[in-house]
């Protein structure tokens, strides 16, 4: 169980329902504690693409802003994997994400916006945090090879595959737990 | 009823026709345009000038807008468009080929005309020459072999049939300008963005009461001249993504233009005014607002969006995927522009090939030896290598015809990889999993 979820689970125990997060939780695969909405979400690891165009197919619902830096995704395996590309909108906007992201989160068009995580300024991502709680959704962020030491980052997933053929998934931080 | 034609023999823009036609309005109000063609009713304005005078006149615009023209008075539509046409007075003189004129003087039904040369091919070819010749057949046996189209014809020849005149207007200009008489500013762009918010204010209200979306705006900024500085204006042209509605996302966008001109090009000189033009509209969506949902908005938000990062980052990078029938990867798919959420249809053809990478690289070569693979000087060890082969070729009557065969390969410690071989054996990296 990770220490937000036994804080959580202790403040219920306590009775301070009041203080308890109750945030919305979307259902993700091989993920039982799920992901949060409003958040930022970092993925790291050989199959984090993979993993979260599994995640987006269980939730045929969202619309998508997938921002790059170059043109790298391919949208014709994305849409043998299951996703409708009309909901996706793309956008390659060079070195400088930061203003297109904030613009983007903070139109609430889109209940997901993926990106690369080329930031490093804890001010960044500390906007990013307030303009996804505002607008209530989530952005995941593709991380390097070593993964952001960033607070405002809610949740950051190691993903690769395991010896079944499905995802393998470490959990490195979890500020948002949920009960399951 | 007299009626002017003014014949355009070097074919006008329709744009300078409709300059030159609303320069005519001070002679009549009565005015319609045709293709080349300009046409005026005056008879009811012989107590204000007379024909002679009126050929004058017409002669001083068209000198304006250094343009020529064949002039003619007729007594109807087409009547005055043969006789500017031909430059011949009586009808009977007139070629064969004036029956298009007559059927169609405006130049815009195609299909009529299409019948029409359709009968003077025939007569041509059983050697009628003029119109003359072509009054002397009797009805009955013209409509035995043309049908509709030759009664048409024949009708508006006697002047059978009065021609109905469309009708045309000026187009609506909406123009904003704001003069900065009492101060000197230098290029700070608040001072211009709060007359600018004013002026579309203005503007859109106006759109608003027409039910009209802004497609295209024209924002001047005036400079003043010295030495230094020896431009007087500054142009700004915003073609939209999709039609504006309202002032904020508009202003945004402009926004975004003139911060990056003037951090390019400071001005030098103070800014005296500042104009605004609406260029193109479209019509707006009726309708009262859906109490049920609020599409509307959230599409509206969307447009926002897409403009703004589209003026900020260019038109290519924003954009939504389309599927092709093309089965080399980099040519599955093409950009299509941003038209809304939800409103693109969907190509199935991706189901009929094999699974495709995530990510596609730029062809890059790379050594293969006996379980490694050499990426950019690295060695990577080979776990698996997939025994399907998908082989992709084409071109084969180009110059450069093209002829890989895929393969996946399973690398310790890195993602899955997507590799081909050419026909020479030598291996590319384009694509990798994951």
């Amino acid at each position: 169980m990770a220490t937000a979820e036994k804080i959580n689970a202790l403040r219920l125990i306590l009775g301070e329902q009041k203080t308890a997060v109750h945030k919305e939780f979307w259902q993700a695969p091989a993920l039982p504690s799920g992901i949060p909405r409003g958040v930022i979400v970092e993925l790291l690891g050989c199959y984090r693409t993979e993993w979260l165009i599994q995640f987006l197919v269980m939730h045929p619902e969202f619309k998508i802003f997938w921002v790059e830096k170059e043109q790298s995704i391919l949208p014709t395996a994305l849409q043998q994997r299951g996703l409708d590309l009309t909901k996706i909108t793309f956008g390659t906007f060079g070195s400088n994400l930061v203003q297109p992201i904030r613009r983007i989160i903070q139109s609430q068009n889109f209940e997901v916006i993926l990106a690369p995580n080329l930031f490093t300024e804890i001010k960044v991502f500390q906007a990013f945090q307030i303009f996804t709680e505002k607008s209530n959704a989530t952005l995941f962020l593709f991380g390097d090879k070593v993964a952001s030491t960033a607070w405002p980052i809610s949740l950051q997933l190691y993903i690769t595959k395991n010896d079944q053929g499905g995802f393998g998934i470490e959990v490195l931080k979890q500020k948002h737990g949920k009960s399951v | 009823m007299t009626v002017a034609c003014l014949y355009f023999t070097d074919a006008a823009p329709l744009q300078t026709l409709q300059k030159i036609a609303e320069a005519l309005m001070r002679l009549s109000p009565q005015i319609c345009l045709g293709n080349s063609a300009l046409f005026i009713e005056i008879g009811k304005c012989h107590r204000l000038y007379s024909p002679q005078g009126f050929l004058l006149r017409v002669q001083a615009i068209l000198k304006r807008f250094n343009c020529s023209a064949k002039i003619a008075l007729g007594r109807n539509i087409s009547d005055a468009l043969v006789k500017a046409k031909y430059s011949i007075q009586t009808i009977t003189e007139l070629p064969l080929t004036a029956l298009i004129d007559y059927a169609d003087p405006f130049g815009a039904d195609l299909i009529l005309q299409k019948n029409v040369q359709k009968m003077i091919s025939a007569f041509t070819h059983l050697g009628i020459k003029n119109l003359n010749q072509f009054m002397q057949i009797p009805l009955s046996e013209l409509v035995n072999r043309f049908g509709v189209v030759s009664v048409l014809c024949v009708q508006k020849l006697r002047h059978e049939i009065i021609e109905p005149w469309p009708f045309w207007k000026p187009a609506d200009v909406i123009f904003e300008k704001s003069e900065f008489p009492f101060f000197d500013f230098y290029g700070e762009l608040e001072p211009i963005l709060f007359k600018l918010k004013e002026q579309l204010d203005r503007i859109f209200q106006r759109l608003w009461a027409r039910n009209l979306r802004l497609q295209r705006l024209h924002v001047r900024v005036f400079c003043e001249t010295n030495s230094q500085n020896q431009i007087p204006f500054r142009h700004f042209e915003f073609e939209f993504i999709t039609p504006q509605s309202t002032v904020k996302s508009t202003l945004t966008i402009i926004k975004e233009r003139l911060i990056k001109d003037f951090e390019k090009n400071p001005a030098k000189t103070a800014i005296e005014a500042l104009e605004t033009k609406v260029l193109l509209t479209v019509p707006d969506v009726t309708g009262q607002k859906n109490l049920l949902h609020n599409f509307e908005e959230q599409l509206e938000q969307f447009h926002a969006l897409i403009s703004q990062l589209a003026e900020a980052h260019g038109v290519e990078h924003v954009f939504q995927a389309e599927l092709t029938q093309d089965r080399r990867p980099e040519r599955s798919w093409k950009k299509t522009k941003t038209v809304g959420l939800s409103s693109l249809q969907r190509v199935v053809s991706a189901d009929k090939v094999p699974l495709r990478p995530t990510h596609l690289v730029k062809p890059e070569k790379i050594e293969v030896t006996a379980g490694y693979v050499h990426i950019r000087k690295k060695k990577f060890r080979i776990l698996s290598w997939s025994d399907f082969v998908e082989r992709i070729s084409g071109d084969w009557l180009e110059k450069i015809s093209y002829d890989r065969s895929y393969y996946q390969i399973e690398l310790e410690k890195a993602p899955t990889i997507s590799v081909y071989a050419t026909a020479e054996k030598h291996f590319y990296l384009h694509g990798y999993f994951g």
